[in-house]
């Protein structure tokens, strides 16, 4: 197990650091923050002494060494804008985030695979009709727009929850619909086309024939195979999640890491650009080596390091 | 005689079943076919010939005309189909104008993402090699990257601009095409063709174009038509954030965040824009799933 484990951690040691290099370098590029921030009166010794202080008249590589050391420390220098560390800038927005995008996965994984198993069983029934209706509508729907949608209908119009912000658990109703819905679509549709391509298999018919229930049939036969292609795809979306969640943090006011890196672009607030960025790509990698895991664990086949 | 009945029946191969792209009948289906062909070639015709059609200028800001009503509620009149925004914008003009940008975006973006991944693809499968490993490692990186996050940064350092939109999804997209066309050479350059046309001493070049793309070129269009709703959102929504069309350009994603403030009062400001972002893309997808079926039997009722 160690074997495959630590080859796999190094590359995705890797990917972080390609990832952190790119957005040091894409964020210096943005352009220089002092404009955004100094009062419009300020002398220039008040700007050079500003831009002594954050280290931006050193070289760029300077910069670059100075910004991985502080990496591996967790140092990630303070906010330009609120003048507190950038980690702390993240960290204090994360549960947020996080919160959000739990909830959309659970909706992802408690509406999108049941609701796909049935229409594959009736399939061409009026519930599979409707199933596919609801993926090729969710699929076409951008998440800004569906947003926009659900606060109209029910925040505006029937006054049932609340339009934006956080708070209690009716804050959290709306966006997180939001952010699952292209998901859910998907993984409907995902669910139905792979038992049915299951379901046509030889040996499901071999179990039929034996006389097997057809609850047993499907759930100890097709189920366990149609899910394991379904577990690369949710693994995608649930690293996608994170990202996707800038745009539903943004039209909802939600306080969390995706709207603080929205609004830090536009300051060009460069600590907590990296920040955020790195906390996403960290995301993405560890939630592809569990998908990467659970994969060994339910499919023997290419269990890797310890089989006999 | 006997002969002949001693060879081998080579089976048909299942590429040799699917159909060729120009039928010689009406497909199954054509009736739903020709319904989506309509609305796509409205749209196409709209963000072609928008100058031309548009009935107000999209730019003409008129206070005197600020937020008109649309034709089905009282006070609307034809005049303004869908009322006017704000700052007195015919919404109907707009909304036409926009179908320009998304038309731009989704006729560079297609073929640009299709023509890359479909010769790096070719190239990977074919060549092998370190070639491949090299191609492999780039499409890694690239599905395991945040598009949406990618494309704020790149906004924030060059400004937004159509330009930047129609690189950076073409960036974006082009991995699927190499994955999708390595996978499918990887197998066909087992087959008995192509050792033939090798034989007879084929270059590389020539087996690549004249014996594998075309064996692929059906995969590719399903996923070129399957991309057109992928292509439309990724532009309305990093427009919608201001990341996307640059402040000169209308853009349907832009419509619908001009409307937002107005929400509760005036819906159709972000309601007419999403919805034809909606329809479009839907088109696109149900294009897609019509194309699959009926390129590729074998996948039919599978979507």
């Amino acid at each position: 197990m160690a074997a495959h484990l630590i080859p796999r951690l190094l590359q995705s040691l890797a990917v972080v650091f390609v990832v952190v290099s790119l957005v040091f370098v894409g964020s210096r590029l943005i352009g220089d923050p002092i404009e955004a921030y100094q009062a419009q009166n300020a002398t220039q010794e008040a700007i050079d002494a500003q831009r002594e202080r954050l280290g931006l008249l050193d070289p760029l590589i300077v910069q670059y060494g100075n910004f991985l050391a502080g990496v591996v420390q967790l140092d990630f220098g303070d906010s330009i804008f609120t003048e507190r560390p950038a980690l702390n800038e993240v960290t204090s927005r994360l549960w947020a985030t996080v919160q959000l995008s739990i909830a959309a996965f659970v909706l992802i994984i408690a509406i999108g695979v049941p609701v796909g198993v049935l229409a594959s069983l009736r399939r061409g029934s009026v519930p599979d009709l409707l199933a596919r209706l609801f993926a090729l509508v969710g699929q076409a729907m951008p998440n800004f727009w569906l947003g926009l949608l659900l606060i109209f209908l029910f925040a505006v119009q029937l006054g049932w929850l609340p339009t934006s912000g956080k708070g209690g658990f009716d804050h959290l109703v709306l966006p997180a619909i939001t952010l699952a819905g292209f998901g859910t679509a998907a993984t409907m549709r995902l669910t139905r086309s792979g038992l049915l391509e299951v379901l046509s298999n030889d040996y499901i018919r071999t179990a039929r024939a034996k006389g097997l229930s057809g609850r047993t049939v499907i759930l100890r036969h097709a189920l366990r195979n149609a899910l394991l292609g379904l577990i690369t795809v949710l693994g995608i979306m649930l690293a996608q999640l994170l990202a996707g969640s800038i745009i539903v943090e943004v039209v909802f006011a939600w306080p969390g890491v995706g709207r603080l890196i929205f609004r830090s672009i536009s300051l060009r607030d460069f600590p907590v650009i990296q920040v955020g960025v790195l906390v996403i790509a960290l995301w993405f990698v560890v939630v592809n080596i569990l998908v990467d895991f659970s994969y060994n664990f339910l499919d023997p086949r290419i269990r890797v390091g310890g089989g006999t | 005689m006997s002969a002949q009945r001693g060879a081998a029946v080579e089976p048909v191969p299942v590429e040799a079943q699917r159909r060729g792209l120009w039928p010689r009948r009406l497909p199954r289906g054509w009736p739903l076919l020709s319904f989506y062909l309509a609305i796509m070639a409205v749209f196409a015709f709209a963000g072609i010939f928008a100058d031309l059609i548009a009935p107000h200028d999209p730019t003409d800001q008129n206070l005197v005309n600020r937020l008109q009503d649309p034709v089905w509620q009282a006070e609307g009149s034809a005049e303004y189909l869908f009322g006017t925004d704000g700052l007195g914008r015919d919404i109907f003009s707009r909304l036409i104008k926009g179908s320009q940008t998304s038309l731009l975006v989704i006729a560079t973006v297609i073929p640009g993402s299709l023509v890359l991944g479909t010769g790096m693809g070719l190239l990977a499968g074919w060549r092998r090699g370190s070639f491949d490993s090299f191609a492999m490692r780039l499409v890694e990186v690239q599905l395991a990257f945040p598009a949406l996050l990618f494309a704020l940064l790149i906004a924030a350092m060059l400004g937004p601009s159509l330009r930047n939109v129609i690189i950076i999804l073409i960036v974006f997209l082009w991995a699927s095409y190499a994955r999708l066309v390595r996978a499918e050479v990887l197998s066909l350059r087992e087959r008995e063709f192509v050792l033939a046309a090798r034989t007879i001493g084929a270059s590389d070049l020539r087996l690549m174009v004249r014996h594998l793309l075309p064996n692929v070129v059906n995969s590719v269009v399903i996923l070129a038509t399957l991309n057109v709703s992928i292509v439309i959102i990724a532009e309305a929504s990093l427009s919608f954030l201001g990341a996307g069309a640059g402040p000169d350009t209308i853009s349907w994603g832009k419509m619908v965040a001009e409307g937002r403030d107005l929400l509760k009062i005036r819906f159709w400001l972000t309601g007419v824009p999403g919805i034809t972002i909606m329809i479009v893309a839907l088109v696109g997808n149900l294009l897609g799933d019509w194309l699959r079926d009926y390129l590729d039997p074998q996948l039919r009722n599978l979507g």
